[in-house]
């Protein structure tokens, strides 16, 4: 029997007025890969961040085998400091990882898209789509149990969109991921589950 | 860990556009604006240039508190650091490096104090230390204050609304206590220590109530 790594059990959140999820239960289990979609304010950047941050550990329960801290997360926002320099901004994020990534493969991973000469300048003087590469760099950093990428594909040129989809399938081997994308079709090849949020309720697809 | 937190923290206040050289600009702004205006005609006195020198600490610290959790906000990496880092180590790293970066900015002030207003006299390293004595648990008190408040004022999606709001009442004590040591001590030699402590107590509250909100507020 599958064991699950965190279960969502009866969570319901509520922003302002508006209630985005009544008694929402699912379960993520090790080794899935899971795709995340549902229509623009449906709430699956919210339901990233609760799991991330682990909003309410009553409805948010983590196995207890696994380390709450091995997770990591890439939202809208980057995650980086923007008057630090990408080379900055990695020894940081390694600094305080229980579980970083070795330097060798961080290299690697920066080479491949293709920011290797410029990790000595600072992340603000990047255009948007180099931003975003960073930030999936700072997402990639930790040896994660759990990685969470909220549309990762988004500002990324052709090149890099084939360049993740290949991190994300290498990575998927060993690490059990959420990612929310509008890409469907293109993701639905390296997923094993498909979820979807409609009326704060979650849904499987199979198909 | 905490040295990783530490180097981030002094680059991003050495490096941000905000941050050292902005206060630096201001410092230099604010003494020049009341040079002219007060100093021109008439030397300021001791009394007044102490008033003075609290006030614009007072004012630098309240922007350069606000100023330095801005970065960590607008980043998204206030989120990031929640997860990999027990709230109180954030907390006090960031703490210790605002009241090292506005301790060596008051320092900075009271020798541009010397150089630009002439009842200021300083004459041996005590009056120095007679001048920055109370700084040094007040300026520690302000930045436990602004820090826990910053992470508060995160925390509550109110954002920059609640700082001042809250701020304000809560560091006035200090500011006033500190400034009245200072002058009991250099117009009347007053005594050092128990003001000393009593500020420093202040430190001391604002530091576990500031431990107590981060744990609260960590997850958001």
């Amino acid at each position: 029997m599958k064991e699950s790594l965190v279960t969502i059990d009866n969570l319901t959140i509520t922003i302002g007025l508006k209630t985005v999820f009544k008694s929402m239960s699912f379960s993520i289990y090790g080794g899935e890969s899971v795709l995340l979609t549902g229509e623009n304010g449906s709430g699956k950047s919210t339901l990233l961040k609760a799991i991330f941050s682990g909003q309410d550990k009553k409805q948010i329960q983590w196995n207890k085998k696994s380390e709450r801290d091995r997770v990591s997360y890439l939202g809208h926002e980057l995650g980086l400091y923007t008057s630090l320099t990408l080379e900055e901004n990695l020894e940081y994020f390694s600094g305080i990882s229980k579980k970083p990534i070795s330097k060798t493969k961080l290299i690697g991973i920066t080479e491949k898209f293709g920011l290797e000469k410029r990790v000595k300048d600072p992340v603000h003087t990047y255009s948007e789509g180099m931003k975003r590469k960073a930030g999936i760099i700072r997402a990639l950093l930790v040896d994660a149990e759990l990685l969470l990428m909220d549309e990762p594909f988004n500002g990324l040129d052709s090149n890099s969109v084939g360049i993740l989809f290949n991190l994300l399938m290498e990575v998927g081997k060993s690490t059990t991921f959420i990612i929310v994308s509008h890409e469907i079709q293109k993701i639905k090849s390296i997923v094993n589950r498909h979820l979807h949020i409609q009326h704060g309720r979650i849904s499987e697809i199979n198909d | 860990m905490i040295k990783s937190i530490l180097i981030k923290e002094l680059l991003i206040t050495g490096k941000a556009k905000n941050g050292i050289y902005s206060l630096f600009t201001l410092i230099l702004t604010f003494i020049f604006i009341f040079h002219y205006t007060l100093e021109r005609n008439n030397n300021l006195s001791i009394d007044s240039l102490i008033g003075l020198k609290w006030a614009i600490i007072f004012l630098l610290s309240f922007i350069f508190i606000g100023q330095s959790i801005w970065e960590e906000r607008e980043s998204g990496a206030i989120r990031i650091n929640s997860v990999y880092l027990p709230a109180w180590v954030f907390y006090l790293s960031k703490s210790f490096v605002v009241f090292t970066i506005l301790f060596i900015i008051n320092i900075l002030i009271v020798f541009l104090f010397y150089i630009f207003f002439k009842s200021m006299k300083i004459d041996s390293l005590v009056d120095v230390f007679n001048q920055i004595v109370f700084l040094f648990p007040a300026g520690l008190s302000l930045s436990l204050l602004g820090v826990m408040l910053s992470q508060l004022s995160h925390a509550t999606r109110l954002k920059e609304v609640i700082l001042p709001v809250l701020l304000i009442p809560l560091s006035i004590p200090v500011l006033l206590f500190g400034m009245e040591a200072e002058r009991n001590l250099i117009l009347f030699s007053g005594s050092i220590l128990k003001p000393f402590v009593i500020l420093f107590a202040f430190s001391i509250f604002y530091g576990s109530l500031g431990v107590l909100v981060q744990e609260l507020t960590n997850d958001f």
